[in-house]
């Protein structure tokens, strides 16, 4: 069997000639970097948003930024970590991931039945719970976000899904996708938003209702797919999974509790009633030169 | 690998992931307090020295709050979005 490097994103998104040097996944200083080499090339992902988490509707994190670019190299970087997932709340934003002048915004998280931390620097969207949804953010290089809709608008960081009885909004599509928004209603059958399409994925809003459940799926990557969501009868069921990260796929939603997103910023999926929303994924740096 | 908040007075600025809290802030040159699942931080959290415990901000937006109140009446977004658009017509 033969692999060929070049259809590996992390490969070929870079210019040509360069090679992957270094992956760092821990904040605090740069090292290892050879005399001479006065640039580099880095590719930065802030940590996914952590999906929220309510009793009717909660929405799924957003995923994390991701730029790309040359840059001196610094003393110093942060790696940002994936938000964490809420318990009647809202989830946390994931961290912001800085190496010199290349930024990458975490994700904000989903709505519960609190509103998300806005975003910043790229960061997708959160879907919305009882509490609104969240837009994407303009990215550190001026590329436009998406704002809130059912479904979320199309954006480098696409926007968060609206809430919605029957079938939540599916977050916005974009390189950074945002998390879909909640559904409920007390009886009949009830879909969570999916996370939108990306190259980093939104996780997926929550259902709740006493009859048939599913939380909504993390969104597709375009390196690793999404979590499912749970599913089944009555209000134990219908959380939703992570959204696909740059680094793994997301993980399913488990009864009530949301999925986590994936690794490299990945949104985490949300929860239904008592459960907890999923993690976000965590963000990363990649250098070349 | 551990989480933490870098802290600006006592407000969450950023959480990153980082292997050594001391070694960590003196390279990044902040403050750090460490966080998990069970004591959950977020950016823009407020951190409580007396209970050691991260506390999330109050939602002050008045638009989300009149929403939130909506929903928590029974109504649907979708319902809602309606009564906004013949109030606006």
């Amino acid at each position: 069997m033969s692999v060929n490097i070049y259809q590996n994103s992390s490969f070929s998104d870079t210019p040509f000639g360069l090679k992957l040097q270094q992956t760092i996944t821990s904040s605090g200083s740069v090292t290892g970097i050879p005399a001479g080499i006065q640039r580099v090339y880095a590719v930065c992902i802030g940590g996914g948003g952590g999906g929220g988490s309510s009793t009717t509707y909660a929405g799924g994190g957003g995923a994390g930024g991701f730029s790309t670019g040359w840059t001196f190299v610094p003393g110093t970087c942060t790696v940002g970590a994936g938000g964490t997932g809420g318990s009647l709340s809202a989830g946390g934003a994931g961290g912001d991931t800085v190496f010199g002048m290349v930024l990458a915004g975490g994700g904000a998280g989903g709505g519960g039945t609190t509103a998300s931390t806005a975003t910043r620097m790229g960061g997708a969207g959160g879907g919305a719970g009882t509490a609104a949804a969240s837009a994407g953010t303009t990215s550190y290089t001026g590329a436009p976000a998406g704002t809130t809709g059912n479904p979320g608008n199309v954006g480098y960081a696409g926007g968060g899904g609206t809430a919605a009885a029957t079938t939540g909004g599916a977050g916005g599509i974009g390189i950074s996708s945002g998390g879909g928004g909640g559904a409920s209603t007390v009886t009949g059958t009830q879909t969570g938003g999916a996370g939108g399409k990306g190259l980093i994925a939104g996780g997926g809003g929550s259902a709740n209702t006493t009859g048939t459940g599913t939380g909504g799926a993390g969104g597709t990557g375009d390196l690793f797919a999404g979590g499912t969501g749970s599913t089944g009868t009555g209000i134990l069921f219908g959380a939703g999974g992570g959204g696909g990260g740059y680094i793994a796929a997301g993980s399913n939603g488990s009864a009530n509790t949301g999925g986590a997103g994936g690794n490299g910023g990945g949104g985490g999926g949300a929860a239904n009633n008592s459960g907890t929303g999923g993690v976000g994924g965590a963000g990363v740096i990649y250098l070349y030169y | 690998m551990a989480t933490f908040a870098i802290m600006g007075g006592n407000i969450v600025s950023n959480v990153i992931l980082a292997d050594n809290k001391e070694q960590c802030e003196a390279e990044l040159g902040v403050s750090l307090i460490e966080y998990t699942l069970e004591n959950p931080a977020g950016i823009g959290w407020i951190y409580d020295e007396t209970t050691g415990k991260f506390v999330a901000p109050i939602p002050v937006d008045p638009v989300v709050t009149a929403n939130d109140k909506l929903i928590e009446a029974g109504l649907t977004q979708q319902e809602i979005d309606v009564l906004i658009k013949e109030a606006t017509q």
